[in-house]
């Protein structure tokens, strides 16, 4: 079976909603430190729905001390991420912009896709921006040793946020084409044919040859000069009834 | 095609039966009446208005709008002067004579019935059929993307593209002008709005009848993914460079390991879009 970019975009696409779903489930950030002997003496993992959370045991005492601040990201954004990747891979997959009738039907489902890159966009970049780097947590990896207190701090982006990329270099081009198809094609309605047929007719000034016939026949009844042709004529109800 | 052989049969029948009555009148209402309800078809095929038969338009000016519309823009005749002035000539004799006209006017007026028949004009309504497009192939490779993957500024190809659409107008001008051809019309129209397009550069849409599927530009625009593949990659390198430059100034230290991923990812962001621009960017 042979694919064509489009259905080849199509699946990456799918591949790429499926990322950005997984990757609201997944770590963002990671902040590690450890002493002098290379020893975890905290770790503190970044998720969207849980805040800061630690792989640590109570034992480790320190590990509270070195907890990043809150990031404050509204939870109402991540469920509004969640519903927007779900309609996309929904309208994705049930509306194709090849069997619609009209491309621009599905106007709405483009911009749909377009809000969802902003989205992502906003997750890749302004996340980093916005978020870490106001509370010090340097990206994409860095790390950082305090001499005075012989500790290194390890600081990084984490699966994530690269599914986050992967998926929204993935979902990219689809949904441009997506656009760029539905803004740029417009189907040409075939009943324009069937209506300025319709026109042309009305305006058209009627000719009823029939009754011009008939008339004519008519004539040459009433003068007795009927010919035997004129009655064999078949096309001309009128005339058939006339001679009658 | 329309079917005129009823019309025709019944045409025959009535010149008949009108020449055993000697009722030549009604063979003339008849002929005008077929003439005008033809150029209605016509005109409204053409995209101009129909007769104006509430403001007693004559025919023969109702023919003269159709001429001098497409002259103005085609510099084409759809009707030929002889046409025109046979007419002319009859009608105003009927108006005259209040129908009564020769019976050798209705010859005239007859065969000007059946040679506006002739011209089978093209429904402008409907879409330009690629198919008719003469030496199109030849003419519009300079549009294909292969092309303009060669041409380092596809602008430059603008007034090449521009003046040879210009000399096949002429020339279709010219066979239009010595013979009428509904096919080389339709050629004509399509390539004025090609020229208007391209000296316009406007973003109108692609209309297409049919199935999307086989549209000859989606199938072209098919190709266009990849290209958005590429810039999105680009994209990102280049707006996580921005990020990393951002964190670099708000705190300096960190420019020691932070360099060599702007590095990375300004580089990655050049080349991407360097791809781009050569291969993918359209007109």
């Amino acid at each position: 079976m042979k694919y064509n970019n489009r259905q080849i975009f199509k699946g990456l696409f799918i591949v790429g909603i499926i990322l950005l779903f997984i990757s609201l489930f997944l770590d963002w950030y990671t902040f590690e430190v450890y002493n002098i002997n290379k020893d975890l003496i905290a770790s503190w993992n970044y998720h969207h729905f849980t805040g800061w959370t630690t792989p640590l045991l109570d034992a480790f005492t320190y590990n509270d001390l070195f907890r990043p601040h809150n990031l404050d990201i509204s939870p109402i954004l991540h469920f509004l991420f969640m519903f927007i990747i779900i309609s996309c891979a929904f309208t994705t997959l049930t509306k194709d912009v090849e069997k619609v009738s009209s491309p621009q039907k599905l106007k709405n489902y483009a911009y749909l896709n377009l809000f969802l890159l902003l989205l992502v966009g906003f997750y890749i970049i302004i996340f980093p921006i916005g978020y870490l780097l106001p509370n010090e947590l340097y990206f994409p990896f860095n790390m950082v040793e305090d001499h005075d207190a012989n500790l290194f701090y390890v600081y990084s982006l984490d699966i994530g946020y690269y599914s986050q990329v992967i998926g929204f270099v993935l979902v990219f081009p689809y949904s441009i084409f997506y656009y760029q198809t539905i803004t740029h094609f417009e189907r040409k309605d075939q009943t324009v044919e069937k209506v300025i047929g319709k026109y042309i007719q009305e305006i058209q000034e009627p000719l009823d040859m029939d009754k011009f016939i008939a008339e004519e026949v008519l004539k040459q009844r009433i003068k007795g000069e009927l010919p035997p042709k004129v009655v064999e004529h078949n096309s001309s109800n009128i005339v058939k009834k006339r001679v009658k | 095609m329309m079917d005129y052989s009823l019309l025709d049969s019944k045409l025959k029948h009535l010149i008949q039966v009108c020449k055993e009555t000697k009722n030549y009148k009604k063979i003339a209402v008849t002929g005008f009446i077929l003439i005008s309800n033809l150029l209605d078809e016509i005109g409204i095929k053409l995209g101009i208005r129909p007769h104006n038969k509430l403001k007693e338009e004559k025919i023969f000016e109702y023919m003269r709008i159709i001429n001098d519309v497409f002259e103005t823009n085609l510099q084409v005749k759809i009707f030929s002067v002889e046409l025109l002035d046979t007419i002319k000539k009859c009608e105003l004799l009927f108006l005259r004579s209040r129908g009564d006209v020769p019976f050798e006017y209705l010859k005239e007026i007859l065969n000007a019935y059946y040679e506006l028949r002739k011209l089978e004009v093209p429904n402008l309504h409907e879409q330009l059929k690629e198919g008719n497009i003469i030496e199109t192939p030849n003419l519009f490779s300079f549009l294909s993307p292969r092309t303009k993957k060669d041409s380092k500024d596809p602008n430059k190809l603008k007034p090449l593209i521009l003046h040879k659409i210009k000399q096949k107008e002429i020339s279709l001008r010219e066979t239009l002008n010595y013979k009428f051809n509904p096919q080389l019309l339709e050629t004509a129209i399509y390539l004025k709005k090609v020229r208007k397009g391209i000296e316009e550069n406007d973003h109108r849409k692609i209309v297409y009848q049919g199935s999307l599927k086989n549209n000859i530009n989606y199938q072209q625009s098919l190709e266009q993914i990849l290209g958005y593949f590429t810039l999105g990659a680009f994209l990102f390198a280049f707006l996580f460079g921005f990020a990393i430059t951002i964190e670099t100034m708000l705190y300096p230290l960190t420019i020691n390991t932070q360099g060599i991923y702007l590095l990375i990812l300004f580089g990655t962001a050049a080349l991407l879009f360097i791809v781009y621009w050569h291969y993918f960017r359209t007109v």
